[in-house]
């Protein structure tokens, strides 16, 4: 109630002023007043630290899945945080269903790399690159000095690199990942409950959405296993 | 007199056309009550002190060898002091043995006092052969009379069918009927719920019993009774019938419980359990007293439908932490150890007891203790039903496995459940437990080789307070495609640039083409000037060589050398149109004519030519 009270005074300070009132409730160990504090604070738009403050709420809360989501978003808007990184890792060593298959070091190596930048970097950095290797290649062009030429060769190198990285942030949103966010759920073999039940995942579990259908999801793990499981029992990290 | 049945009470002999006083057998022998046969023998009346002399056996259908009793009763006002009766010479029977007891019964009627005693006499005698034997009269000589009972006639069988007992007890029913009851109304099973309002998951008591006037030989389910959108659990089930009288609506019932069960029901509305079914054996009894014993009928009764109202839980004020228990409970926790040394796994007991619905309550959801995993429980339930209600306990038996060294403070585990009788939530707490970690496997080495000792593992903390806080949108930005088309066009102008500069410099004809609207523009300023400062002769030969400059420049043609017809022709060859060839040398001729004819000078209007002339030049 007073929780509640305080939320209501807190609003009219914008979402800086929830956020921070956030901080106070998690402070207190009021998790599920964190969780809600937080959650008004991003009702305004995506933010990197109130996504991870909500994700440790959630973490503190037992809610292993809502915090994968949470900081999973964190990660998207601020790729190189360490500490998004850190609970993130942290989060998934609670989880019961362990991950089917570890991708190799060196896909591993290149995926960090390609994540390197966010999406929003990523796409301001290559439009630079391109504009500034556009630049030395007019004046090279008009003066035909070669280290234009070169300066427009490693720029335009630049300029693929964070296409690519653009293009993997776009790929991870396509792909359309989700966390199993009940207890709980067991995937069946088709979209109803009449369906044979054929996998029980767990809470935390992250999955690809590859179709909807009525209340169900067709969800895809790891391995390639996969069935139908209620809309309700999992949450996209990128909402659409 | 010989009887092959031998499951209804029956009396062998009655002596005056006196009913039989049950009265003064009850008690005496209970085992053989399905058995029993009485004798009486009413004494003559005489004198003023009158008594009763009566002789009866226990059964009138004996083994061979096998004992049974004779009783003697002496009824009167004062009896106490009767003396022993005589028995007859018994050449069929062994006496084994007697024994006598004496009781008074004083009793106030209509203000006076009357008195009442008995004394018994009971022998125990056996058979000697099979057949039909009689026990002579008995003699009994009390204040100077005599008194005689009836002989009994005793059939003696082989020994096992004499023993022959009614199976699951059936007790008689109240009275034997004389004549055929009829089952309607005799006979009915009864369900009765102890509650007809309850809330869900408030376990209520279901008795079902079968109530009857009638003699019952036995009996059994006509199907397992079902309690559907109830959990049903046993409290207590009959395997015998056990009749207790018990007066309903007036009339006497001898009833026995048949089913207890507590019901839990699992939804909210109006429930109904079912009519139960049970199947019973009618004994009904002989047509008249010395007839055959009546067949036993089989009968279906089936209970009354028990509607029950199932009240939803109040949604308002339900705690996060309920787990679906309904009654009273406590909630205690316990740690199997202390310390765990290697990864070892402890063991958190949870345990939630108390009354209601025990066996439904879900396990409690524990909070995340970092550097602790804690796995999914054993769960035991123990569960004892009574009459009062369901109690028991439920057992989470939590495996706890530390994943760094450290100590650990696993927190407070709360559950909610509902209280039916305060009508309100309650939420109940363990105390917080203490517990440490040593030797665990992935932080050793690192204690050893830092020299840190890492006490356990933690998320990391919430970024600080913001003084705003900054929206990023998911999607990225518009701009650069912006940017990707200007820059494109930045090559793209640098291209032709260097193209246009390379033909400046090669092409002489582009250059002086590119070059001549700059210049007319410049000697068209100058004719202006001229105009301006009112020099007629300088304004003409500066439009005529602006002129003659721009088709010079435009088409590359060396102009000032030429005559009026060799720059018709040439414009001519140009395919220039032939309105403006002729509005150009129109233009040029007025010019020279000005210039060298200094008179029409004055008379023509510069400002107009000024104007035709830029015009012309516009069109090519």
């Amino acid at each position: 109630m007073l929780a509640n009270l305080l939320l209501v005074l807190a609003l009219a300070a914008g979402p800086a002023g929830v956020y921070n009132e956030g901080n106070r409730l998690y402070a207190r160990k009021d998790y599920a007043g964190a969780v809600r504090a937080y959650q008004q604070a991003l009702a305004a738009g995506p933010n990197a630290d109130a996504g991870y403050n909500l994700g440790n709420a959630w973490f503190k809360s037992g809610k292993i899945g809502k915090a994968i989501v949470a900081y999973r978003r964190a990660w998207y808007l601020e790729p190189r945080d360490a500490d998004i990184a850190a609970n993130l890792a942290f989060a998934r060593g609670y989880r019961v269903d362990k991950v089917l298959t570890l991708p190799s070091p060196l896909a591993r190596g290149l995926d960090r790399a390609l994540h390197f930048l966010s999406v929003r970097e990523a796409a301001w950095l290559a439009a630079a690159c391109f504009a500034l290797a556009a630049l030395s290649l007019s004046l090279w062009i008009l003066r035909r000095w070669t280290a234009f030429l070169a300066a427009a060769a490693v720029l335009a190198v630049l300029f693929g690199l964070c296409l690519g990285s653009q293009q993997a942030w776009l790929g991870e949103v396509s792909a359309r990942p989700a966390v199993v966010v009940v207890p709980e759920v067991s995937a069946q073999s088709g979209p109803g409950e009449e369906f044979k039940q054929i996998l029980l995942v767990h809470d935390g579990t992250e999955v690809r959405v590859r179709e909807a259908r009525g209340g169900y999801l067709l969800v895809q793990l790891p391995g390639g296993s996969g069935g139908w499981v209620p809309k309700d029992a999992v949450e996209p990290v990128y909402p659409r | 007199m010989t009887r092959t049945g031998d499951r209804a009470p029956r009396a062998a002999t009655a002596a005056r056309a006196r009913p039989a006083r049950r009265g003064a057998l009850a008690g005496r022998r209970t085992l053989a009550l399905g058995g029993l046969a009485i004798a009486l023998a009413l004494a003559r009346p005489g004198g003023a002190a009158e008594i009763q002399f009566t002789a009866a056996v226990d059964r009138t259908t004996v083994g061979l060898g096998e004992e049974f009793q004779l009783q003697l009763t002496v009824q009167g006002e004062d009896v106490l002091s009767v003396p022993k009766p005589e028995l007859p010479p018994l050449a069929d029977f062994t006496v084994l043995g007697s024994t006598s007891s004496q009781s008074t019964n004083i009793s106030f009627v209509n203000g006076q006092v009357k008195k009442q005693s008995s004394v018994v006499f009971v022998y125990g005698l056996s058979a000697k052969r099979l057949g039909t034997l009689v026990i002579p009269p008995c003699r009994l000589s009390y204040q100077g009379k005599a008194y005689e009972t009836r002989p009994i006639e005793i059939s003696v069988v082989k020994a096992a069918q004499g023993q022959a007992r009614p199976a699951p007890g059936p007790a008689p029913g109240p009275g034997p009927p004389s004549a055929s009851v009829p089952v309607e109304g005799n006979l009915f099973l009864s369900a009765t719920a102890s509650r007809k309002t309850v809330y869900v998951g408030e376990p209520l008591v279901l008795d079902v019993a079968l109530c009857t006037r009638l003699q019952i030989a036995n009996g059994g389910w006509a199907q397992a009774p079902a309690f559907d959108g109830f959990w049903a659990e046993k409290i207590y089930d009959a395997d015998r019938f056990d009749f207790q009288r018990r007066t309903l609506e007036g009339k006497a019932y001898d009833v026995s419980r048949l089913k207890t069960v507590a019901l839990v029901p699992l939804s909210p509305g109006e429930l109904t359990i079912k009519p139960l079914a049970f199947n019973v054996a009618v004994v009904q009894p002989a047509r008249d007293l010395f007839g055959f014993f009546g067949r036993s009928q089989a009968v279906r009764v089936e209970s009354k439908p028990v509607r029950i109202k199932v009240v939803a839980l109040p949604e308002a004020g339900k705690p996060a932490e309920f787990t679906g228990g309904v009654g009273q409970f406590t909630i205690s926790a316990t740690l199997d150890r202390r310390a765990s040394a290697n990864s070892e796994p402890l063991n958190l007991t949870v345990q939630v007891s108390g009354r209601g619905n025990v066996r439904l309550i879900e396990k409690p959801a524990l909070a995340v203790v970092p550097g602790l995993r804690i796995l999914e429980p054993e769960i035991k339930d123990d569960v004892r039903a009574t009459a009062e209600g369901v109690r028991g306990t439920k057992t989470f038996r939590y495996p706890v496995i530390p994943q760094a060294d450290g100590k650990y403070l696993i927190p407070p585990i709360r559950i909610a459940y509902f209280d039916p009788e305060a009508r309100a939530y309650r939420t109940i707490a363990t105390a917080a437990l203490e517990c440490s970690a040593t030797g665990s496997a992935p932080s050793a080495p690192l204690v050893e080789a830092t020299g840190l000792k890492v006490l356990g593992a933690d998320i990391a903390y919430i970024k600080a307070d913001a003084r705003a806080l900054a929206v990023t949108p998911l999607d990225p930005p518009w701009w650069p495609n912006a940017i990707y088309l200007l820059s494109l066009g930045l090559v793209g102008g640098a291209v032709w640039y260097h193209a246009h500069s390379q033909r400046l410099s090669s092409d002489r004809g582009y250059a002086r083409k590119v070059r001549s609207s700059r210049l007319v523009r410049a000697r068209l300023r100058q004719a202006e000037a001229m105009l301006r400062k009112k020099d007629a002769r300088g304004f003409y030969a500066a439009l005529g060589q602006a002129v003659m400059g721009y088709i010079g420049d435009r088409y590359n043609l060396e102009t000032q050398a030429m005559t009026k017809e060799q720059l018709q022709a040439e414009l001519a060859r140009l395919a220039v149109p032939a309105e403006t060839v002729a509005a150009v040398t129109g233009i040029v001729e007025q010019c020279e004519l000005a210039r060298f004819s200094p008179g029409l000078a004055e008379i023509q209007d510069p400002q107009q030519l000024f104007r035709r002339t830029r015009d012309a030049l516009a069109e090519i």
